[in-house]
């Protein structure tokens, strides 16, 4: 217990060194007190702004996005990913494609998003579904891949139809994978739906820095930095429980 | 069940060209046979099952199964490997294979139990195969081999990765569940100690292409035959002497 506690303070550590230069050595002027804010700052930005109501509206409508784009983008690439073990000759035609949506800067397709989809919350979903669809592919596609091929012959030898091999042996097999997928996905899809607010939103943590940017106010764009990072931290423990009670054999 | 391969010729591609593992080999097991099967690395012992089985179909001649169209259902495959999944349990391995065939029913929840009994692992029927030994880890695979109550069983040199006293325990158990029941066995081993054990009959493979080398009938005049047993019996050493020579003869080719 003592050496676990332990453990804890010696993370921190680095941590608390840092805020407490931060504060230290802004203290001394006020312009890199504009330029920088203080951590002293910050918290009182997120406090009024929880008080306010602000951040919390803003964590909501971001979070909604990013885990409506998170379950859409895992599903479907999953999904695909997942089918192409049926067809070696689909996945081999299919790869080209695949890592050339991966590698499109999300970025550069957001505008078109907005123009499709509207400014409502409809594009901004897509976009966190479209950051994290291909990862979800290529991490299942290759869980089902990695399958030993001498299980497989067992279950042939049992005389199990490809179906049967796909439902009882690549899908539970591929389980690890498809979370190594879902854990760097937390990420893409916050990413994507900040990206999406931070070009076109009425609200969501993307719009309120991208607003606070403007105003040169430093001290709510790092407190909305500091939800975001807040918000992959929910994502990853709920990711982890998840984990923890599927892959209980681990 | 007879088991017959008749005038079998089978090919590998490799990059280097087609490499023939098999010539017009003929072979015969009977049923309720224990047949060992020994030979050199890379002569073809285990594309044997993967043909006799219906795992490979790509070789000429023919195998026959008494006319049987699905081989599978009557025959029960247990790789070197123990292949256990590692999310499911003891118990829901075992039954990995009756689950696919559709043949778990209200029975078969006792019958796992006498088995995990009689192999001393009862207190394991829960547990992921990660915390099991590969003494156990071998002793599950060898259940749900068994459960499938197949007329065959290839075994694939199931023993081959397991400590000393755990083997023997389980070609003791072996040789009295095929004799019990009249199974078919056809074993591959590199032990030969193990093949003269358990085994009616040891086949000794030649180097590819090749043909059976010896075929050998193995007799004991005991009562009971376990691995202690036989040991015992002045005529062990001379099977094994016979096997030995029959496999240093191809070293020396």
């Amino acid at each position: 217990m003592k050496r676990k506690a332990l453990n804890i303070f010696l993370g921190l550590l680095p941590l608390i060194a840092f805020l407490l230069l931060w504060e230290f050595v802004i203290a001394t002027t006020s312009k890199k007190m504009f330029l920088f804010s203080s951590p002293s700052l910050i918290y009182h930005s997120l406090v009024e702004n929880f008080q306010n109501g602000i951040l919390p509206n803003d964590i909501w409508v971001t979070g909604q996005e990013a885990l409506y784009g998170f379950v859409i983008g895992n599903i479907v690439g999953a999904f695909i990913g997942l089918s192409l073990w049926y067809s070696k000759r689909i996945a081999n035609l299919t790869r080209p494609y695949i890592i050339a949506i991966g590698a499109i800067p999300i970025f550069s397709i957001a505008p078109m998003m907005i123009i499709w989809f509207g400014t409502g919350m409809y594009a901004k979903v897509m976009l966190a579904a479209i950051s994290t669809v291909t990862i979800a592919i290529t991490q299942s596609y290759e869980g089902a891949r990695h399958v030993d091929i001498q299980q497989i012959k067992l279950f042939q030898s049992f005389g199990a139809s490809r179906t049967q091999i796909f439902s009882k042996l690549i899908v539970p097999s591929s389980l690890v994978w498809l979370f190594n997928s879902l854990k760097l996905n937390i990420s893409f899809a916050l990413l994507g739906a900040f990206i999406a607010e931070y070009i076109s939103a009425e609200e969501g943590l993307g719009h309120r820095i991208f607003k606070a940017g403007g105003t040169y106010d430093v001290a709510l764009v790092w407190a909305s930095v500091i939800c975001i990072v807040l918000l992959a931290f929910l994502f990853s423990g709920v990711i982890f429980l998840f984990e923890k009670t599927l892959l209980k054999w681990k | 069940m007879n088991i017959e391969l008749v005038d079998i010729c089978k090919s590998f591609a490799t990059p280097e060209g087609s490499v023939r593992v098999f010539k017009n080999l003929d072979l015969t097991i009977n049923s309720g046979e224990f047949v060992s099967i020994l030979g050199p690395n890379g002569c073809g012992k285990t594309t044997l099952f993967n043909l006799i089985i219906g795992l490979d179909k790509e070789y000429s001649g023919y195998v026959k199964l008494d006319h049987i169209s699905d081989r599978k259902t009557i025959i029960a495959y247990m790789m070197q490997k123990d292949l256990l999944l590692p999310w499911k349990t003891v118990y829901q391995n075992i039954l990995i294979g009756l689950d696919i065939q559709s043949k778990v029913n209200s029975d078969t929840k006792a019958h796992v139990t006498q088995y995990l009994e009689r192999f001393g692992i009862l207190n394991l029927i829960d547990s992921y195969p990660s915390k099991l030994s590969g003494g156990e880890r071998q002793k599950v695979a060898l259940i749900r081999t068994l459960m499938l109550d197949s007329e065959i069983m290839l075994l694939d040199e199931p023993f081959s990765a397991i400590d000393y006293n755990t083997r023997l325990e389980l070609q003791a158990q072996i040789h009295l569940l095929a004799k019990e029941n009249n199974k078919t066995i056809l074993l591959i081993t590199h032990d030969i100690d193990e093949a003269i054990t358990v085994s009616d009959r040891a086949i000794i493979f030649k180097n590819k292409p090749n043909g059976i080398f010896k075929d050998l009938e193995i007799t004991f005049d005991v009562q009971k035959r376990s691995p202690i047993s036989v040991k015992q019996d002045p005529k062990f050493a001379a099977y094994f002497s016979e096997i030995w020579q029959s496999l240093s003869k191809q070293d020396e080719r």
